[in-house]
């Protein structure tokens, strides 16, 4: 079963707040509740780790956050000049996600337009359409965790 | 002298640990002081080889390599540090020694929980260092046994140990390359 889809459409919250993002040019959302913040990336230092996508760390003044190759994960590359940094909300805590140049947006989606996408992908929750395109839906708090490691 | 026995000082506000942080590609690395048996001068850091120094033998690599990048070129910056831990003893190729600095220990941290694989046994943590982070490696596996890290070709020439100037917790603490002598 995919995460979050444990219940049925009708209990689910009558709508959803994404931000909407872009990588590699391919549009993506997340639940606003699991992003803590976008600001401009700034550069981080490479860790040499087996830890699947997790292979860096970005440093903000004091903060030291670890950094998700979601780029790597989708096998694209990120775009623009200027990319952007998403600090997405994991349950082991946040984490830094380099994302296109493009400013992110925030858009609200009917439950009732969510659907589930053609191939089962833990890491997906749903899919809505955008504009006329399919855009999926991440599961931040548990991207790329081990099933055992979820809650 | 050598870096040996130079480490967690009780100094101000509370203990620390001296660390030498060279670099490697885009990675900082801090190693412990006590580690660190001595740095080799530019000119024989091009040179193939182990290097022998008071009759013991350390293997060279390139750091790069242990870190599993391609080593990068070389420079006039370009070191080889030789360090020895239980018994273990090798040399790496760096790109530059940044400098000897304290830390305290409460500035040390673990790599955060993301890091779930077996990079958690090889650094002991990070630290923030100038503008930007430092890794500190765990001498076991730093210096450890590995077979990948021997080197056919004998390094040939004098060779120099490191003089360090103790300073203050968080500041970068001048590395002074001196004459030693060589065993062979």
């Amino acid at each position: 079963m995919l995460r979050g889809q444990s219940k049925p459409i009708g209990e689910r919250a009558d709508s959803w707040s994404l931000m909407v993002f872009s990588i590699g040019g391919s549009r993506l959302a997340a639940r606003t509740k699991d992003v803590e913040g976008v600001r401009p990336w700034t550069g981080a230092m490479q860790v040499p780790s087996r830890t699947p996508y997790v292979n860096a760390l970005m440093r903000n003044g004091e903060d030291v956050l670890p950094v998700f190759d979601l780029a790597g994960m989708l096998n694209l590359l990120v775009q623009g000049d200027t990319p952007m940094c998403l600090i997405a909300k994991r349950q082991d805590g946040p984490m830094a996600i380099c994302i296109d140049a493009t400013i992110p947006t925030l858009t609200t989606v009917e439950s009732t337009a969510l659907y589930p996408p053609a191939q089962p992908d833990p890491n997906i929750l749903w899919q809505c359409q955008i504009d006329g395109i399919t855009v999926p839906i991440y599961a931040f708090s548990n991207l790329a965790t081990p099933p055992a490691a979820t809650s | 002298m050598s870096l040996r026995g130079q480490t967690k000082f009780v100094a101000g506000a509370g203990v620390t640990e001296r660390m030498l942080v060279v670099t490697s590609g885009p990675i900082n690395l801090a190693i412990s002081a006590t580690v660190v048996e001595g740095i080799l001068p530019p000119e024989e850091a091009g040179l193939a080889g182990p290097v022998t120094v008071r009759e013991i033998t350390y293997p060279v690599t390139d750091l790069a390599r242990k870190l599993g990048n391609a080593p990068t070129a070389m420079t006039h910056d370009t070191r080889i540090i030789l360090c020895g831990s239980r018994g273990f003893h090798r040399g790496f190729r760096v790109d530059q020694v940044l400098g000897l600095t304290e830390v305290e220990i409460r500035h040390l941290r673990p790599l955060p929980p993301h890091f779930a694989a077996e990079e958690r046994t090889w650094f002991k943590g990070y630290f923030l260092y100038h503008e930007g982070i430092a890794l500190w490696a765990n001498p076991d596996w730093l210096v450890g046994d590995d077979p990948a890290g021997q080197s056919p070709e004998p390094l040939v020439g004098a060779t120099r140990v490191v003089e360090a100037h103790a300073s203050r917790p968080g500041d970068v603490i001048e590395v002074e390359v001196v004459n030693a002598e060589r065993t062979k």
